[in-house]
């Protein structure tokens, strides 16, 4: 089924036209153009590309993009055009015995339907087919594209006579003609030997074969090889001869000098033994590179005749119509490598791209369609990531015939290249690249792997790249709701897709906030840390819970200790419980390992008590519950029992999995208390309910806003016995059951555990002083919001570390003098943040610091408190506020250091995207 | 083991009591009429609880109420499916070899290659194939005459059904050469024939000035122009004569495409040399990529029997499916099925290779076509085979339900009118299956009839020695079938 579904898939895909005539029209947009032209300048920056119909229409920085035409932006992309190799092993040798065989033409083994992606993955477009290079005459070679409609693939069919001087063409096997059928008087004839046997052999061989075809001399036996060669010859096929010897290149000039024909050399290893004769013939030269960049380490030998192309030779062709090819034996992909490799030469680097563009697309007389970008050419296009000579650029996309022909998979891999790379307040790199990947920084240095098609920003060497920036207490997305925040709820829950307010944000720098209520609750709410970009909310949480914001500010300092002890003491207590958990568990799984039997079987602490009877409320009662969420009424029974004014019981709901128990007070006939059922958030149901008449109450339970009416009868006055079943402590095998889990508490137990901070928010230095003293007693991180009295304690703030988060004012006097207050605390060794309490207001959080620094405040201190300093404080340094590896990619490219003059943002990535 | 030498060594006793059966019975009745089975006609609508009457060899009536002779042989096939015979329309499997190892032979024949008692005629008859081109398979550059034959007779002249039928060629390089040399020796071949031509006519205006003692008067050229009305079909010798005739249109050509490249080489090397209006095109597994291209040749097209198409992204290792008869459908190019002797069991009947078609989204109309009539239509006897239509010879299969089911088999053949095969009496089906094959007996036969067939099978067993050793099909023989060539 499976199979037949993919079949079904891929008909689909059949049956799709790859390449419809509108997607063959479009215009790019691009960061740099290389058109390898000669009427257009070597480099285009930020140039436009129109294409119409699988050719260029239009080319450079100031043309305007038609309306009607589909435009693809790709801002870091280098565009060339597409590579060229003007010899390739994609045709293989043929298998006749021929020495000189025209007939032979390399077009008749191309594959005009085949799928050359390698070749088309390593940038190269169009390729020529050799019909060989072991025969004196190997026959006719072809110059074909490797992708797009296969009817407009074959650009030459027959574009060169293949000649082949040297060892390899030498002694060919001798020559069988089969007569068929044979009989008595049509013999098979004896096998004939081949020319050439020697260096002078092959001129002979050639030339004769040559004036015997034009002469129309018959053959010894019939083949059509004569007439092709005539043909060939007569057609004005280029000449191209295969030589390495610098003998064999000297007769190669010769030979295509006395027969005053256009021809070029290839191969041409020992090219320096020749430079002299091709120089002043001005010969072009198709240069194969020595030894196959994808199969190194293979020995030559210790045969001294053995030859291999060194760089040498290729250094001697300088200034020549010279192409590179890869070797023998190598991939076509390989190209672009092999032109990088090349430039060992010496050779200027231009001349090598155009060494694998636009001079083998002339050499193969296929200039006029391919091998340089200007109007009127085939729009074979490639898109690097980068310089074409330099070994980390990657092809990203290629395109034939203005068909996307091979496109990168999908990666998420990206490098960024700038001049400076802030990574922390302590380190920066000159001239680096940072790579992300999976939105994480995997590596940074001067230099980092770039994985295979890793998309690249070149940010340019002015370029300042810091950290993302952090609004260390802000409002993103609350939307004007200043309502305070029950302690266990996180703010988390309203975080959804990015919006306009925070794309503002993220477009400033900011990259990650500090979110909390605009106003605390008594108990302290949660401080999360978010991200302003991300595709989901998953994305976008740094830190669920960073921190509990407690607003002190105003407070008696007096009750100030008191009204944080209070909570933080609460939170001992929970976390103590917590311990004695964990410390069992450690014990009880020691011994579980150990096979030891565990005290404490499942055990049930059990009581009585018992009730006095005769009274308007103790015994048994029936009850129903109707109305509200209930679908139909339920009855169930209820216990009640009557101590004082006091009354408790327990009510059995049908489906509940344990008995409720019930406090409530009565006062005259009236009921009023609570069930105490686990509800959740809500709190338990409250109880409202009068006696009607005797025996009968009738009420309403209510939680939250539901309500449910109750009316109960009772059955029975005897008193009655509860059974209370405390919680089990211990579970299944003597396994110690966790406590219940207090979301409230949750928070303040991390705080307590130095996991986050407690955010305090207090003003004068008698409430800093106060919040200090908290700390002797619990030892708990602690971050300080405004406090703008905190420097004349600031050597306490020292030695606990506690940072402080300054006020938005932008100037304070002291001594009638001005001063910054994260300046002053900066200067004193305190960690300071910048907070823009609001919500799309974070995005002028940078000139916050910007005015710091024009107060005085060093710009790399103020870098570092909208980055490392407020990560730190919130205990989130390893996640984001540098550019180490292994914390978040998340990074802003500046055009300078970002407290100069003139220094603006370009581009913001966040989790390794680029936030557009 | 023990059992397959028993059955290799019984095989061809086995084969003469099938293909003899006619003989041995007496002359099959002038007249037979199959009444109240389905008939799927294949060209027309189906016709349910309808009459097929056969009068020598022939079709003469077909419809729901047919006026039966009385002296017709009545076959109730009611309950039952009658399917026209199905077709192989490229097979080398009925030869003693499959390609030569000369490259060039257009002066050879099938004829002389064909074995009568090739267990394949007799596999054939099973499968419900009543009609094979025999035709060399496609290792070669030209190949030799082929000819459309039928599974039974004694010898090559009994069987045929038509001769000559068609030139093998192959585009697709022959073993241990390659593209290149493939298609120099082709382009030559014509180019020498072109040659040869030239040199008779001459040779011939010499002749018939030396009949008159006259001296040669004119110049080469002219004496060609002159020679050439005077050559007569015998002057030609047989190095040449049968592409002379492909050249005139005189014969077909089964033109082998192993890539979807080589499609535009043969549609070339056809349209050069003549014989593109003739040609048929045997498509390897990967030419589905030309269908575009194929459309355009407008050409009957015979599609390779591996029907799923798989290739491998070099980059991203991803696994690529087409199932090819479907491009051809949706592109509404009409095309002939191979059965699949190499693969699967299933794959060696053809009505299975249909029945996937459908299976992959192909129109049943379609798939039943690529089986009967389009590979008669290709083979140039779709006048005579293909269909059941009044005229045509009466090559019928009476299947136990529809074609396309998994669960149908073939219950009876009939070749020119004679019933070639019955299942009740497949003597190798009851050595697989025992004396009383479930499927069999719960047909109408009477016990004793039953008894009396096994009897009959025991007989000849014991003749079976003297008759001498069989050639078995060798497992490289099979690979050879389709070539790998492409």
């Amino acid at each position: 089924m499976v199979a037949y579904a993919c079949a079904f898939a891929a008909l689909v895909g059949v049956a799709t036209p790859v390449s419809a005539e509108a997607e063959r029209s479009f215009a790019l947009r691009v960061g740099r153009i290389l058109p390898v032209s000669p009427d257009l300048p070597w480099e285009i920056e930020s140039g436009v590309i129109v294409v119409r119909d699988g050719r260029i229409v239009a080319i450079g920085s100031d043309v305007e993009v038609p309306p009607d035409l589909k435009v693809i932006d790709l801002p870091d992309a280098t565009i060339m055009p597409g590579l060229v190799s003007a010899a390739t092993d994609l045709a293989q040798e043929h298998t006749g015995d021929e020495s000189v065989a025209a007939a032979y033409i390399a077009v008749d083994t191309f594959r005009p339907y085949g799928d050359y992606k390698m070749a088309l993955s390593g940038g190269v477009t169009t390729g020529h087919l050799s019909p060989g290079n072991h025969r004196l005459v190997t026959g006719q070679g072809a110059v074909v594209k490797l992708g797009g409609d296969s009817a407009d693939r074959v650009l030459l069919d027959r574009s060169d006579l293949t000649i082949n001087l040297g060892e390899a063409a030498f002694d060919p096997p001798n020559d069988v003609t089969y007569t068929t059928p044979a009989s008595s008087d049509l013999a098979i004839p004896p096998a004939v030997p081949q020319r050439p046997t020697s260096r002078l052999g092959q001129y002979l061989a050639l030339n004769s074969s040559i004036s015997d075809a034009l002469g129309g001399v018959a053959p010894r036996f019939h083949s059509p090889h004569p007439a092709a060669l005539a043909a060939a010859w007569r057609g004005g096929r280029k000449l191209r001869i295969q030589a390495q010897r610098g003998a064999d290149l000297s007769g190669a000039v010769a030979f295509i000098n006395a027969h005053e024909r256009a021809g070029y050399l290839v191969g041409a290893a020992e090219a320096d033994l020749a430079a002299a004769e091709i120089r002043r013939f001005d010969i072009p030269v198709v240069y194969r590179m020595g030894a196959p960049l994808t199969h190194l380490g293979q020995n030559i030998g210790d045969d001294p005749d053995a030859l291999e192309a060194d760089l040498n030779a290729l250094a001697s062709l300088s200034g020549l119509s010279v192409a590179i090819a890869p070797a023998r034996g190598d991939s076509v992909s390989s190209l672009r490598l092999a032109a990088a490799v090349a430039r060992r030469s010496g050779l200027d680097g231009k001349q090598l791209v155009a060494a694998i563009t636009s001079v083998p697309a002339r050499i193969l007389g296929v200039a006029d369609r391919v091998g340089s970008l200007a109007p009127g050419m085939d729009a074979d296009l490639l898109v690097l990531s980068g310089d074409p000579l330099a070994t980390s650029t990657h092809v990203h996309r290629v395109y034939i015939g203005g068909a996307v022909v091979f496109a990168a998979p999908d990666t998420n891999a990206l490098v960024v290249r700038a001049g400076t790379i802030w990574i922390n307040e302590e380190e920066r790199i000159d001239d680096g690249a940072i790579l992300i990947e999976d939105g994480r920084i995997a590596a940074v240095g001067r230099t980092v792997p770039h994985p295979p098609f890793a998309r690249y920003v070149d940010a340019g060497d002015d370029a300042f790249v810091t950290p993302g920036f952090i609004d260390a207490l802000g409002h993103l997305g609350l939307d004007g709701d200043t309502g305070s925040l029950n302690p266990s709820m996180s703010l988390t829950k309203i975080i959804g897709v990015p919006g306009v307010s925070e794309l503002r944000v993220a477009r400033a720098g900011v990259t990650t906030v500090l979110l909390s209520p605009y106003s605390s609750a008594a108990g302290g709410s949660q401080v999360a840390a978010v991200k302003t970009a991300g595709g989901d909310r998953e994305a976008r949480v740094v830190r669920a819970a960073a921190g509990v914001a407690f607003n002190l500010a105003g407070v008696d300092p007096m009750d100030v200790g008191k009204k944080l002890q209070g909570r933080l003491a609460a939170g001992r207590k929970y976390l103590e419980k917590w311990q004695k958990y964990e410390k069992e568990l450690a014990e009880w799984k020691e011994k579980q390992a150990k096979g030891e039997a565990v005290n404490g079987e499942p055990k049930s602490e059990e009581s009585t008590e018992e009730g006095e009877g005769g009274d308007p409320i103790t015994g048994t009662w029936s009850v129903t519950i109707s109305g509200g969420p209930i679908p139909e009424p339920q009855t169930a029974t209820m216990k009640l029992k009557l101590t004082g004014d006091d009354i408790e019981g327990r009510i059995i709901i049908p489906g509940a999995p344990e008995e409720a128990k019930i406090v409530a007070k009565l006062d005259g006939t009236h009921i009023s208390g609570e069930i105490q059922i686990d509800a959740g958030d809500m709190g338990y149901p409250q109880l409202e309910a009068d006696i009607v008449e005797e025996d009968h109450i009738v009420g309403v339970i209510s939680i939250e806003d539901i309500e449910i009416d109750l009316d109960a009868e009772r059955t029975d006055k005897a008193s009655v016995e509860f059974k209370v079943v405390k919680r089990r402590s211990r579970g299944k095998g003597g396994r110690p059951l966790p406590p219940k889990v207090d979301e409230g508490l949750e928070p303040v137990r991390a705080i307590l555990e130095q996991e986050i901070p407690a955010v305090v928010r207090v003003d004068s230095a008698a409430q800093v002083d106060a919040v200090l003293g908290l700390l002797e007693a619990f030892d708990v991180p602690m971050v300080l919001v405004d406090a703008r009295e905190a420097s004349t304690l600031s050597e306490k703030l020292v030695e606990k570390s506690v940072g402080v988060i300054v006020p938005t004012e932008v100037t304070r006097w002291r001594n009638d003098k001005t001063y910054h207050q994260a300046d002053d605390l900066s200067r004193k060794g305190i960690d300071v943040a910048f907070k823009s309490e609001a919500e799309d207001g974070a995005r002028t959080l940078p000139d916050l610091a910007l005015h710091a620094v024009e107060r005085g405040m060093s710009p790399d201190a103020a870098l570092a408190a909208l980055t490392v300093e407020a990560s730190r404080m919130f205990k989130l340094d390893d996640e984001i506020g540098s550019l180490d590896v292994g914390r978040h990619g998340d990074l802003v490219i500046f055009s300078g250091h970002p407290f100069e003059a003139g220094s603006r943002v370009m581009r913001v990535i966040v989790g390794g995207e680029e936030v557009r | 083991m023990e059992k397959g030498v028993n059955m290799r060594s019984m095989w061809p006793l086995l084969t003469g009591s099938l293909l003899c059966a006619a003989s041995v019975f007496g002359a099959p009745p002038a007249k037979v009429a199959l009444e109240g089975g389905r008939i799927i006609p294949v060209v027309g609508d189906d016709i349910s609880k309808g009459t097929v009457l056969i009068e020598h060899g022939k079709i003469t009536a077909v419809g729901k109420h047919v006026e039966v002779p009385y002296d017709a042989m009545v076959v109730d096939v009611s309950g039952k499916v009658i399917f026209p015979g199905m077709i192989d329309t490229h097979s080398a499997r009925g030869m003693d070899i499959r390609n030569e190892n000369l490259p060039v032979t257009p002066f050879l024949d099938v004829y002389d290659a064909l074995d009568p008692s090739r267990l394949y005629f007799e596999d054939a008859l099973r499968d419900g194939i009543t009609s094979i081109h025999a035709i060399v398979a496609n290792n070669c550059v030209i190949g030799s005459l082929s000819r459309v034959i039928h599974p039974i007779g004694l010898t090559p002249d009994e069987m045929t059904l038509q001769a000559p039928v068609a030139l093998k060629l192959s585009v697709a390089p022959k073993r241990r050469s390659d593209r290149m040399v493939q298609m120099a020796t082709l382009r030559e071949t014509f180019l020498e024939l072109a040659d040869y031509l030239e040199n008779l006519a001459e040779t011939k205006y010499e002749e018939s000035l030396e009949k008159e003692d006259k001296k040669i008067d004119v110049g080469p050229e002219e004496a060609r122009k002159r020679g050439k009305p005077l050559i007569k079909f015998e002057d030609y010798d047989d190095a040449h004569r049968n592409l002379i005739k492909l050249t005139r249109g005189e014969l077909g050509a089964f033109i082998y495409c192993g890539i979807a490249g080589d499609v535009g080489r043969a549609v070339k090397l056809a349209k050069d040399n003549g014989f593109f209006g003739r040609s048929t095109l045997v498509l390897g597994d990967a030419c589905f990529k030309a269908v575009s291209e194929i459309k355009e040749a407008g050409r009957p097209v015979v599609l390779d029997p591996d029907l799923l198409y798989r290739e491998r992204d070099p980059i991203t290792g991803d696994i690529k499916e087409t199932f090819i008869p479907k491009v051809f459908a949706d592109a509404g190019v009409a095309f002939s099925l191979l059965p699949y002797p190499n693969n699967s069991l299933a794959e060696r009947y053809l009505n299975y290779q249909a029945a996937r078609c459908v299976r992959n989204g192909v129109d049943r109309k379609t798939a039943l076509e690529s089986i009967t009539i389009n590979p008669a239509k290709a083979l140039g006897v779709g006048d005579r085979i293909g269909s059941i239509e009044v005229g045509k010879v009466a090559n019928l299969v009476v299947f136990s339900g529809d074609p396309l089911d998994f669960e149908s088999w073939v219950d009876m053949v009939y070749i020119n009118g004679i019933r070639a095969y019955e299942r009740k009496d497949d003597v190798r089906l009851k050595q697989l299956f025992g004396d009383e094959p479930a499927e069999v007996t719960e047909g109408e036969a009477p016990e004793d009839e039953k008894k009396k067939g096994a009897e009959a099978d025991d007989k000849p067993a014991d003749d079976a020695d003297g008759k001498g050793e069989a050639p078995a099909e060798t497992p490289s023989d099979k690979a050879n079938e389709t070539g790998t060539d492409g």
